[in-house]
């Protein structure tokens, strides 16, 4: 698996990748006006539609703009952040919650300073219960002292309880759709659910997208910043009032 | 975005002309191998499969035969009954009994039907012309076949109208090349059917395909914000 090139904001961060991540995290914060964001969920609604890497690079992208960070991998049937940081996962959140570890000892730290990552820890038998636990939740609160902005990499919904277990105690829930890949039906049953458990959805992050899809042109223009505006006034104006 | 226009999109499928293009580039593959495995196929049938068939005709005119005198007196009337009468030995020509003699003269093993079908008898249009076309997989024998037909056939006319009023202009020649199969055209055919049939797969695919593809599809399917774009990375 090629891992490296998974961190685009970090290592180019002047691709317009980056900048598609940076306008992202622009528009998550625009989204949570009312509220302060704190714990921020992503889910998708299927398997491999990119959660970990959105999960990462919005993390790289709130670092940049001089937050202080920290990301949980809470997919326990399938951790994946310790790959993308290429990082060991003998620690992790798993330790804290069975009180093992202190949460300061289970930070792990990333290329940037204000950017620490919490893996998975062992893979326990039951993680729908652990993560639906009242010492999940108090850990949630506790992990909002050590950071501005807690971004929690979580399973897909439809698949497993845990996301709708954890969405509800996030302050915000970004749903991540695979352009051509996520399914009509599945994803407006994964909204359905997030609501039904009473979830802050703060919006959806269309991953993949074939770049000579049009709204990629729009995003790509309007993150340069080139003034070209024509090519994507309609868009535009959904995207600046959100 | 009001209600009015969200049901109003539910209700319309709208296409427009980037969807088009977008969904012709994505099936690219298939839109450029069908019709080319189809005209390979195609070609390879023509060429190695199919026998070639020949063609050899002969032409006959039907009239009296005028000489000296009674070359004045050709009349409009005669060429208005050589009309006529052209129509009726061309039937004369498709008959039984003139099949028959033919196949039996030239010992070709096959039925009555098939050498009847090989067989083309026409008149030529508002001429006194008549035109024997014969097909086979072997070009002396359609020449062979369209000579003697127009031979059995002058017998048998003279035999039943009891006048002698058919002449042979052109013999049947030893045709070269075969009429059949037409490789181009074959060829051609396959082609623009095999791109037909791949427009049909990739829009039909397209049409099946229930994903979500595009930020409208969010708005519209989900109705939620789209707070970010990300393009595939490679």
């Amino acid at each position: 698996m090629m891992l490296n090139n998974r961190l685009v904001v970090l290592e180019n961060p002047k691709s317009p990748v980056a900048e598609a991540y940076r306008i992202a995290r622009t528009n998550i914060q625009f989204a949570a006006v009312d509220k302060e964001l704190k714990t921020l969920l992503i889910t998708s609604s299927g398997p491999a539609e990119g959660k970990s890497t959105t999960a990462a690079n919005l993390g790289i992208a709130f670092a940049q703009s001089g937050k202080s960070v920290i990301i949980v991998d809470a997919d326990l049937r399938k951790p994946t952040q310790h790959k993308v940081w290429e990082i060991d996962n003998i620690i992790g959140l798993t330790n804290i919650l069975l009180g093992d570890t202190e949460i300061a000892t289970a930070l792990q730290p990333s290329p940037m300073k204000n950017l620490h990552i919490v893996t998975t820890g062992p893979i326990p038998p039951n993680p729908a219960e652990l993560l639906g636990s009242q010492r999940m939740t108090a850990l949630l609160t506790s992990f909002r002292e050590h950071a501005d902005i807690i971004i929690i990499d979580s399973p897909p919904i439809i698949a497993v309880t845990d996301a709708a277990l954890l969405a509800p105690q996030a302050d915000g829930v970004v749903l991540v759709v695979a352009s051509g890949q996520a399914k009509i039906e599945t994803a407006q049953k994964a909204k359905q659910m997030l609501l039904n458990g009473k979830a802050k959805i703060l919006g959806t992050i269309l991953n993949m997208v074939e770049e000579d899809s049009q709204d990629y042109y729009y995003y790509y223009y309007y993150g340069e910043g080139s003034g070209d505006k024509k090519k994507g006034k309609k868009r535009g104006h959904k995207a600046a009032c959100l | 975005m009001n209600d009015d226009k969200i049901e109003s999109r539910d209700d319309f499928e709208v296409i427009d002309l980037r969807d088009i293009w977008r969904i012709i580039k994505k099936g690219k593959w298939i839109l450029i191998s069908l019709p080319l495995i189809a005209m390979l196929t195609s070609g390879i049938i023509s060429f190695f499969v199919l026998t070639p068939r020949y063609e050899a005709s002969t032409t006959l005119m039907v009239g009296k035969t005028y000489s000296g005198q009674d070359a004045m007196m050709l009349q409009y009337n005669d060429i208005l009954t050589a009309n006529q009468l052209v129509k009726t030995y061309s039937q004369i020509a498709k008959s039984r009994t003139v099949v028959e003699k033919v196949m039996q003269s030239e010992k070709i093993n096959t039925t009555y039907e098939q050498l009847s079908q090989s067989i083309d008898v026409k008149p030529v249009k508002d001429t006194q012309l008549i035109q024997i076309t014969v097909e086979d997989i072997d070009p002396e024998r359609a020449a062979r076949l369209a000579n003697f037909t127009a031979v059995v056939f002058i017998r048998k006319v003279t035999e039943i109208m009891k006048v002698d009023n058919v002449n042979i202009i052109d013999h049947a020649v030893v045709p070269t090349l075969p009429v059949k199969p037409n490789k181009k055209l074959n060829i051609i055919i396959a082609g623009v059917v095999g791109l037909m049939v791949a427009l049909g797969i990739v829009f039909l695919l397209e049409f099946l395909d229930r994903t979500i593809k595009t930020g409208d599809d969010v708005e519209r399917y989900l109705e939620l914000p789209v707070l970010g774009v990300i393009p595939k990375i490679e």
